[in-house]
């Protein structure tokens, strides 16, 4: 199963994606990976930082869009980026993360575009054949 | 209303000026020549329609010729509402509020200039910071870890606290859209979260489309207006473009608000056509908080490019050991994009306040309009029209006509044709590089990739854009302006 994938002929200036998951978490770890991918090259990452933290929503539409703008948050205030996660979500859309990241100082090479906020523009999430797939908007 | 639907019922009332049928509240007006308009992709009329149905809009949702796919409208689009029925919505102005541009003139010729240009990009490649993560401690000790009560100030008060900070001369003031301070900022209504993100982002580029060019005046369409503004060809004269704004502050602002709509409208039972286009009344509480926060975005993006200009102005002295003066490094205009303020337009026979959403979008104030001082006041606003970094840029003027068919506004770009994840198959690296020296063009940028999304096959024709706004009447062409160095994020 493929993690998620870029969608080329749509968003003109910004960055759709569809990202997989067998269940909610791993959906959620594949978004944190997405993101990170779209801004940096994923090679000779060290996963060296951690953050730990958690987030509720009315609704599952809405913890997406909260769950990536808190992995911007940490970019733009602790300049730290997030690569990947451990995710928990329970029934009442409570998500707790333990987050790794760099430090971005230490990627200055490797950038390749800013995530600046996540869309509620053509946001969708539904189950196919067991997956779960989730198109989502990122403005860069 | 359909695409299709909408697209068969325009008809063109004006030169390059076409109406469509009512698709919502009010018909949908697009200035676009018929090459631009046969190209426009389908969901632009989509997201335009939905704008059409918010409550309140005024005469129509307007499209222009750079208009493309955004998210909730599309960018290259404005809408006037009204100050009593209509609403406000982030999702119309854009996630980075006051995005913006600003030219700079210099007393230097391409002569002086060209034999230094590796130079000069390569200092100011590193006084203002650019890309993922860049952030004023990078440049500017003094701005590194700006406190609460600095931020509220640089907030509220927009120029007016850069030029208390010796950052801005009072002529930076003059030439800067609402003299760079709106006065409806109240930083109370601004988030933790946002002031987090922002208080290491004053002075930086970002990343995306965000640029700073070196450029020539390349061909002159109106010399008097050209020298008005101290800009003339002949000397082969140099000056500086950059296009930024509120970078995480104001996004964050967007984001935050967005939010708070959306519960506005599930507590107010309102069906959005498209949830980023969530909305609330601008009289409302939720409107008005956010307007105020909205506000300090501008008045945050203001200061931003102030800063930027300021570092500019150091560069210039150091590379060519000459003073500010000698230099000549006045700003010509600083024009916002992506914004919602109050105006007064004539309608039906009466001077009325409406607000005017602009995403993608530039004021264009004709001659003799109130808001405008010095010698702007005989020849119009400047608008400043940014194009690809292969193609060059414009200076135009803004027109009367603008004020009477369009709640004075144009064009802001060229518009992308192609999206950045297509740019980055279709464009190689190697040969936009390549191309760009055989062009004479020098470039600096942190992410190759970054530089491919912004290739020039990536967006439309930037003269065929400017030239259907011209042709409109909506925004006269004044110079083209070519690039000879290049700052990417």
């Amino acid at each position: 199963m493929e993690r998620y994938k870029l969608l080329k002929n749509e968003a003109t200036a910004d960055i759709a994606l569809i990202a997989y998951g067998k269940n909610l978490n791993e959906l959620f770890r594949n978004i944190t990976i997405a993101v990170s991918n779209i801004m940096v090259l994923n090679s000779e990452m060290t996963g060296n930082k951690k953050i730990n933290f958690s987030i509720h929503s009315k609704s599952l539409d809405l913890l997406v869009i909260d769950f990536i703008n808190k992995i911007v948050f940490y970019k733009d205030y602790k300049n730290i980026l997030i690569t990947d996660s451990k995710i928990q979500i329970d029934e009442k859309l409570n998500l707790r993360c333990q987050a790794t990241g760099e430090d971005l100082a230490d990627l200055k090479d490797k950038f390749l575009v800013d995530v600046k906020a996540a869309t509620l523009h053509d946001l969708d999430i539904k189950k196919e054949k067991g997956l779960i797939k989730c198109k989502v908007v990122l403005d860069v | 209303m359909e695409i299709r639907e909408i697209r068969n019922s325009l008809k063109e009332i004006d030169k390059n000026t076409w109406e469509s049928k009512k698709a919502g509240n009010v018909p949908i007006k697009i200035y676009a020549n018929k090459n631009i308009l046969k190209n426009m992709e389908g969901e632009v009329f989509n997201q335009a329609a939905n704008a059409a149905s918010l409550p309140g809009i005024l005469k129509y949702s307007y499209l222009f010729s750079d208009a493309h796919i955004g998210y909730g409208v599309p960018v290259g689009w404005a809408g006037a509402f009204d100050m009593e029925e209509g609403i406000i919505s982030p999702g119309a102005i854009g996630f980075d509020i006051n995005c913006g541009m600003r030219l700079i003139k210099t007393n230097l010729t391409l002569k002086e200039v060209k034999p230094k240009i590796k130079e000069l990009v390569d200092i100011l490649f590193k006084m203002v910071p650019a890309g993922v993560g860049s952030n004023s401690s990078q440049s500017l000790p003094n701005l590194k870890n700006l406190g609460k009560p600095s931020l509220k100030e640089i907030a509220e008060e927009g120029i007016d606290w850069a030029l208390r900070n010796s950052y801005a001369t009072k002529k930076d003031k003059e030439r800067t859209e609402e003299k760079g301070s709106i006065k409806s900022a109240d930083f109370s209504k601004v988030s933790e979260d946002a002031f987090k993100r922002g208080k290491q982002q004053l002075g930086t580029l970002g990343s995306g489309n965000h640029y700073l060019e070196i450029q020539v005046i390349n061909k002159d369409f109106n010399r008097e207006i050209a020298n008005a503004l101290d800009l003339d060809i002949i000397k082969e004269q140099v000056v500086v473009m950059f296009h930024t704004g509120s970078r995480g502050f104001g996004h964050q602002i967007a984001s935050d608000y967005i939010k708070k709509f959306l519960d506005y409208s599930s507590r107010q039972d309102i069906t959005l056509k498209d949830k980023q286009l969530a909305y609330a009344p601008f009289n409302s509480k939720e409107g008005q908080d956010y307007f105020k926060a909205m506000s300090c975005g501008i008045n945050f993006a203001f200061v931003n490019r102030q800063i930027i200009t300021y570092q500019i102005r150091e560069a210039f002295k150091k590379i060519f050991k000459r003073n500010e003066n000698d230099l000549g490094l006045d700003v010509v205009y600083d024009v916002s994009h992506n914004t919602a303020k109050l105006e007064e337009y004539d309608i039906e026979n009466k001077k009325t306040k409406v607000i005017v959403h602009r995403k993608g979008a530039t004021r264009s104030f004709g001659p003799g309009n109130k808001e405008l001082t010095g010698v702007l006041k005989q020849i119009g606003q400047p608008v400043i029209v940014g194009g690809s970094m292969e193609t060059g840029s414009y200076l135009c003027i803004g027109t009367k006509k603008a004020e009477e068919d369009s709640f004075g506004t144009t064009l802001h770009g060229s518009g992308r044709t192609m999206s950045r994840v297509a740019a980055r198959s279709a464009i190689n690296p190697d040969k936009l590089l390549e191309s760009m020296k055989t062009k004479g063009i020098y470039v600096k940028a942190n992410s190759l990739t970054g530089l491919t999304e912004e290739g020039g096959s990536a967006y439309k024709d930037i003269n065929e854009v400017v030239n259907s706004m011209d042709e409109a009447g909506i925004s006269r062409k004044v110079l083209s302006l070519k690039p000879i160095g290049n700052i990417k994020g």
